[in-house]
């Protein structure tokens, strides 16, 4: 699998997961379409892996070295996130934001296509590379769930409704979140010093990391200080924001120029 | 606490303070940025810093947990001043990850200020300490009396607390050197960027050889107007092989035969050589409506002229594959004659006698004709007290994943 078939999957996983979507709103009343509602989104989340499996297959190394490569991994994820959310906590609404967000992801993906290139560069052979970028992946599909749950929640305050269980979720799931972001964090310091000799050297993908993380932890205080509910919400949802500049907003800031983290190619 | 619930967190107690003291540090460090002509801070090395680190630990401990109940400690060691000091760091950082961090960059203000080094100036310093007092005192708050619920808590904020200080106590004593190696020389000299000068090793670095194994040559269609490369069908970058089909558009090449390494004789077809000498070298028929042409194409070598074909207004041309790997073959030999072979490689640093040693670049120019190779040495005896911070803080955020997982499962 390469790039030239991933538009025709990725339209068929569009496919699934918006008409399993609407079976699924539709099965409230026809108890009949639940079942194969979950088949459709599940199969969409199915070839994505497989997808992602062939193409990796096809690279010959893991493909987490461009944005491209990584926002396949983010779409691949952050829908069974939802699903996890809704067999846990029985909260069926997160799994659709979650498959727009995935489906956001693939389109950026579409606008902007890749180049295969089965080439890694010396740094980023090592034994940290798939650890130190899944770890961050699925902090980061954690973290854009519990901020698709921030929004809802704010939606639901907004209409006046109750939302004590979902603001829950939203905590657990940033909990979460911010634990692997942590980890992601540290393995990336300790595989730094290992290919660039220090830990630590504000490279602006580095700072930009610790402000992410640093938003989080601020996120942690102000839930144990017991912020409005509203603004809490707000905070958690607008974090996310931050966290995208870490991952691939950085790029196009005046500091990228001198980044060492710069693995896209032209 | 829960009368305040609904306030806004401005009005709440501690916080107007909070915000003040980390307005005023941040004022403060920039005034002293602009009176003293943008020098920065110096962290002062051994054994200054490590008395620095001992006051630090002791002021936690001697007065944290006596006065732990005392108003000023409360509030030193609460989440009002953390938040505040998270900002506050959180807002120096955003400065030092939009403008370049590199003290050449900018003139006026921006470099008066040192906002062109931010993580070295005094603002960032200021705040820095007082975090450092915050963490300390919200971890004896914590530790007395002492609970087993809080031990999750605890390794967190004494990891990081541990890391922090270290790291930047530890700055000072941390010493990288460049150490330029050439093909069949000794050296035991290396370039200190901090001092900006050759400094001498306790130790010299014999390079024996320096090699670069590189990934297969690529077919690029150039296009001098836009001076930049034709995408091909297939979106991919194609590694030559025999047989390989290529195209761009209704420009279509085939590679009949492709040669790793070759060099040529006067103006015949190239010959295989060692990877020493030669180029990659292919051969390619190019179709192009009814025209079609045959012929070889390389890149530059030494002694080696490039060849392309020019297809319409482009030109096809064959481009050295990316390193795939580069290593020195190196002999250690310290000041008592002992001597140590070793393969120095990017992502696989060496030992020796205190000092990591990393293969850091080469002439890029020379690619794999480079006889110089660019070692790193680094020397950080306080690394051992940054893991150690960074190891609690990895324990107690184990603990954190756990009691997600379990608080989540009661709901």
């Amino acid at each position: 699998m390469t790039w030239i078939e991933f538009p025709i999957v990725a339209a068929v996983v569009y496919a699934c997961w918006g008409g399993g979507s609407v079976l699924n709103l539709f099965s409230a009343k026809k108890q009949v379409l639940k079942v194969p509602s979950y088949l459709l989104m599940g199969l969409g989340c199915v070839l994505m892996v497989v997808f992602l499996v062939l193409f990796w297959q096809t690279l010959e190394r893991p493909p987490l070295r461009t944005l491209g490569e990584t926002r396949l991994w983010y779409a691949t994820m952050i829908p069974l996130v939802g699903f996890l959310v809704e067999y846990r906590w029985k909260i069926p609404w997160l799994k659709f934001y979650c498959m727009a967000l995935a489906a956001f992801f693939l389109g950026i993906n579409l606008a902007y296509p890749d180049i295969l290139d089965k080439t890694l560069m010396p740094a980023l052979q090592s034994v940290w590379f798939v650890p130190h970028v899944i770890v961050y992946m699925i902090g980061y599909v954690f973290l854009a769930a519990a901020s698709a749950a921030a929004w809802h929640n704010i939606y639901l305050d907004y209409r006046s409704r109750n939302s004590e269980r979902s603001e829950a979720v939203g905590h657990y799931l940033a909990v979460l979140g911010f634990v692997f972001l942590t980890f992601g964090l540290l393995f990336g310091a300790f595989w730094a010093k290992e290919a660039w000799g220090h830990y630590w050297t504000w490279d602006p993908k580095e700072t930009w990391a610790f402000i992410a993380w640093l938003s989080y932890l601020g996120y942690l205080h102000l839930h144990t200080e017991k912020v409005r509910k509203r603004n809490l919400q707000w905070y958690l949802g607008l974090t996310f924001f931050v966290l995208l500049i870490s991952w691939f907003g950085v790029n196009y800031l005046p500091s990228a120029q001198s980044s060492v983290h710069s693995y896209q190619v032209n | 606490m829960q009368k305040q619930q609904n306030k806004p967190l401005e009005t709440r107690r501690g916080y107007k303070e909070g915000i003040l003291v980390a307005f005023f540090l941040v004022a403060a460090g920039w005034i002293i940025e602009l009176a003293s002509g943008g020098n920065g801070v110096a962290v002062p090395g051994w054994p200054v810093n490590g008395a620095i680190f001992a006051i630090l630990f002791l002021i936690v401990f001697l007065v944290g947990i006596p006065l732990r109940k005392h108003e000023l400690v409360v509030w030193l060691g609460g989440i009002p001043l953390g938040l505040s000091l998270i900002s506050a760091l959180a807002g120096l950082s955003i400065v030092g990850g939009i403008i370049p961090q590199d003290p050449e960059y900018g003139s006026g203000l921006l470099a008066d200020l040192g906002l062109n080094r931010v993580f070295a100036s005094w603002p960032f310093a200021f705040v820095c300490i007082l975090f450092l007092l915050n963490l300390g005192f919200g971890f004896v708050q914590k530790l007395v009396p002492f609970k087993v619920s809080n031990i999750q808590f605890m390794l967190f904020h004494a990891g990081f607390w541990v890391a922090v200080t270290g790291a930047l106590l530890g700055s000072a004593d941390l010493q990288r050197l460049a150490i330029p190696l050439y093909e069949g020389k000794e050296s035991n000299k290396g370039y200190d960027r901090a001092l900006d000068s050759m400094v001498e090793m306790p130790f010299s670095v014999y390079l024996h050889d320096f090699a670069i194994e590189e990934y297969a040559p690529m077919l690029g269609l150039y296009d001098p107007v836009q001076e930049k490369f034709v995408q091909n069908a297939s979106r991919a970058m194609l590694e030559v092989t025999p047989g390989l089909q290529v195209s761009w558009g209704d420009i279509e090449v085939e590679v009949l035969e492709a040669m790793p390494h070759g060099v040529v004789h006067g103006s015949g077809d190239p010959v295989p050589s060692d990877s020493a000498s030669g180029v990659s070298f292919a051969k390619v028929r190019v179709k192009h409506g009814e025209s079609e042409q045959t012929g070889w194409v390389n890149p530059q070598g030494p002694g080696i002229e490039s060849n392309y074909l020019v297809v319409e207004q482009y030109a096809l041309v064959l481009l050295t594959g990316t390193p795939k790997k580069f290593s020195s073959d190196v002999m250690f030999i310290d000041k008592s004659g002992n001597k140590k072979i070793a393969t120095l490689e990017v992502n696989k640093p060496f030992e020796f006698e205190g000092w990591k040693i990393y293969q850091a670049g080469y002439d890029e120019k020379a690619g794999k004709w480079s006889t110089l190779s660019v070692a790193e040495g680094v020397k950080d005896p306080w690394l051992p007290v940054v893991y150690t911070g960074f190891f609690l803080i990895m324990a107690g955020n184990l603990m954190f994943f756990w009691q997600g997982m379990k608080k989540s499962s009661k709901k």
